[in-house]
């Protein structure tokens, strides 16, 4: 249902209905942040790529053809070739930065937990671009096999390979963290 | 950590803050403002006005360039006659 919501809505976007857009920033913009914020590791520069991400969606909208693919997957297609050309003309800045910052003047459970979060960030980062793309699209946002391999502008095998990788390199760099 | 539930539940550890209501008015906003070939386009009357002229301008490069053409060659096949004939037409010579 929600798909083929998304799919009126897109086509009433590609008509220049700006009502119809706002309803899919409403609807995707979160998912759309937080992959890139996971990707990039830094609030700043998602918020950026989030934005440019929703730019083109609606400059390309009328080109959308429904039936292809989730239209999810398709912003997150966007989002991480905008990611790669970023990575391109420049080295991302340093990530953990604002995590580290609000654990300043926070209570202790608080405090461990965004010592948690900031950790797995840290371990993420490690990881190379397209396994961390594979395990932040299947594990954060629930996107099957097939879906991530969509966005990804890669093959299933391959999609499956990288996961069974990105899950060992995590556990590797976070169980050697904890010692 | 051995198992996938422990991984799973550390990586749920790292949550993102949903977006600022700033973010959503700044991107809602951009998709708004028209491109700046739309502007261009409506500042030169819309498609009416600049789609005859884009065709009129594209006829008159072609029309141009062809005449063009055919003057050039022309000329060069005059010089390659004298060239032939072992001429020179300039002033100098002819005084001579």
């Amino acid at each position: 249902m929600t798909n083929c919501e998304d799919d009126l809505l897109v086509s009433r976007a590609g008509k220049g209905e700006h009502a119809a857009f706002e309803v899919l920033v409403n609807r995707h913009l979160d998912a759309v942040l937080g992959f890139a914020e996971r990707m990039i590791g830094t609030r700043a520069d998602a918020e950026d790529i989030a934005q440019d991400t929703f730019a083109k969606a609606w400059q390309q909208a009328r080109r959308w053809k429904p039936g292809q693919a989730q239209y999810r997957t398709w912003l997150f297609q966007l989002a991480m070739n905008l990611i790669r050309d970023r990575w391109r003309k420049q080295r991302p800045s340093e990530p953990l930065d604002d995590t580290i910052a609000d654990t300043q003047a926070t209570p202790d459970s608080q405090l461990q937990s965004a010592a948690q979060a900031a950790r797995v960030n840290a371990a993420l980062q490690q990881l190379p671009e397209r396994q961390r793309a594979a395990i932040i699209l299947n594990h954060y946002h629930g996107l099957g096999n097939i879906e991530t391999a969509l966005a990804m502008d890669a093959s299933v095998e391959s999609v499956e390979s990288l996961l069974g990788r990105a899950r060992r390199s995590l556990r590797q760099s976070l169980n050697s963290e904890r010692v | 950590m051995s198992t996938d539930t422990e991984l799973d539940n550390l990586l749920n550890a790292y949550r993102v803050a949903p977006a600022s209501a700033a973010l959503r008015q700044r991107i809602v906003q951009n998709a708004s403002r028209p491109s700046p070939w739309a502007e261009l386009l409506a500042a030169i009357g819309g498609w009416r006005i600049a789609g005859p002229a884009l065709a009129a301008s594209l006829m008159f490069g072609v029309v141009s360039q062809l005449w063009w053409t055919q003057s050039v060659s022309h000329s060069v096949a005059e010089d390659s006659v004298w060239t032939l004939a072992m001429l020179n037409t300039t002033q100098e010579w002819a005084n001579e």
